[in-house]
């Protein structure tokens, strides 16, 4: 069922075809939160707290067929405010990740590795450059949408991108290389 | 989604760099969430949807809608909510002003009535005020019940003091305020069990008052003590 159907039904006042919604971008929601937040559990707390904002103001979803965006823009917003809140803490992913893909043990080394380094770089970014990198390289979205979402503008998201890439050369480039 | 345009025209943003699209790819894999955040999010969801309509909070701080403009009826900027800025000065000038109004709605002596200076709960409020006519010289003490539900075409409140009877009384809209439905009910001292029913079928309790512990059918009630002699 298409996200514009969910949300009909919804608003037509069955509540529980929002469960529909939720599990459909949980995922993709919870994956740039705990990027942009470097903590499981505000991750989770923003994601639980952009889905029920989009519930209360479903009615306010001008285009149905596009849910996914308009949700989207909710959690970088509730990113936004949780970040001012509180400091990036802790280390943001789980060790058992890369042994659950079935990697190698060595492998699995080099990529938790790999993945620590990652997020420590990450976490020095501003967060304005973080948030940019993230919606661009891992989101893969245009500038455009990019702009729409934020409120910035193209020039400047592509300024803030650019620096981004720039900041993680200086600090993985030997990692990489090595 | 990105299209050749981005990669074409943009210089250093890494769309080629082999360092930028390795550090892409470990952020694009999955998390693990708590596997109950969908149980709860619902939870919370279902909890509201019980108490009032959706739609009625604002979505971001401030609000930024990814949609394109979908044109609608000419009438839609009257019903669509606007923001409107005040300086802080005149929200505490409005607050005291509220909160002035309030006091002086107070019966005297009035250790035995609720007061809120700062507005209204969220979502309703049963409150007892003073006599909402002062200077009439009557000392009868009316409760005031607010609910808010933005989508609703009727609200009504039933409880001991009707008898539980629908039509007996009905709940009016606010003036200038979308969704906010009120009335004043004179009780006299005591402890009374109500409810709201929207719409002449659905029963919501008043998600800021106690929970009425008698449930003899199984529908939400909740409690309103209105202070005085009797208490």
């Amino acid at each position: 069922m298409s996200d514009a159907a969910l949300v009909g039904q919804v608003l037509a006042g069955d509540s529980e075809a929002f469960a529909g919604l939720v599990a459909r971008y949980r995922d993709r929601l919870g994956r740039y939160a705990m990027r942009m937040l470097g903590s499981r559990e505000d991750a989770e707390e923003v994601v639980q707290d952009t889905f029920v904002r989009a519930y209360r103001s479903l009615a306010r979803c001008d285009d149905p067929e596009r849910f996914g965006s308009w949700l989207f823009t909710i959690l970088v917003n509730r990113c936004r405010t949780s970040g001012a809140r509180s400091t990036r803490r802790g280390k943001t992913f789980v060790h058992d990740e890369a042994l659950a893909l079935g990697a190698a043990e060595d492998a699995a080394a080099d990529r938790i590795a790999w993945r620590e380094e990652i997020d420590r770089a990450l976490e020095r970014l501003d967060p304005d450059q973080r948030e940019a990198f993230l919606l661009k390289h891992v989101e893969d979205l245009s500038y455009e949408e990019m702009s729409e979402m934020t409120g910035v503008g193209v020039s400047a998201l592509k300024m803030r991108v650019k620096r981004a890439c720039d900041r993680l050369r200086e600090m993985l480039q030997e990692v990489y290389s090595a | 989604m990105r299209d050749e345009r981005d990669l074409r025209d943009e210089t250093g943003d890494g769309g080629d760099d082999p360092l930028i699209g390795s550090i892409a790819r470990e952020l694009r894999r999955p998390v693990r969430l708590d596997p109950s955040l969908d149980a709860r999010v619902m939870a919370e969801i279902l909890g509201s949807a019980s108490r009032a309509e959706p739609a009625a909070e604002p979505a971001t701080e401030p609000a930024r809608v990814l949609a394109h403009p979908v044109r609608r009826g000419p009438w839609r900027w009257l019903v669509e909510p606007k923001t409107v800025r005040i300086s802080p000065l005149f929200g505490l000038a409005m607050a005291a002003g509220f909160a002035a109004i309030m006091v002086l709605g107070t019966r005297r002596g009035g250790d035995d009535v609720v007061q809120y200076p700062f507005g209204p709960p969220p979502s309703s409020d049963a409150r007892p005020i003073g006599n909402p006519q002062p200077g009439t010289g009557s000392t009868q003490q009316y409760t005031h019940f607010v609910f808010v539900a933005p989508t609703a075409k009727s609200v009504a409140l039933v409880g001991d003091f009707n008898d539980w009877k629908v039509n007996e009384t009905p709940l009016q809209p606010v003036q200038n305020k979308q969704g906010v439905w009120s009335v004043s009910v004179p009780l006299p001292p005591g402890r009374y069990t109500y409810t709201f029913v929207v719409d002449g079928n659905t029963w919501v309790a008043d998600p800021s008052a106690p929970p009425a512990l008698e449930d003899d059918f199984g529908t939400p009630k909740s409690v309103v003590t209105v202070g005085g002699s009797h208490t």
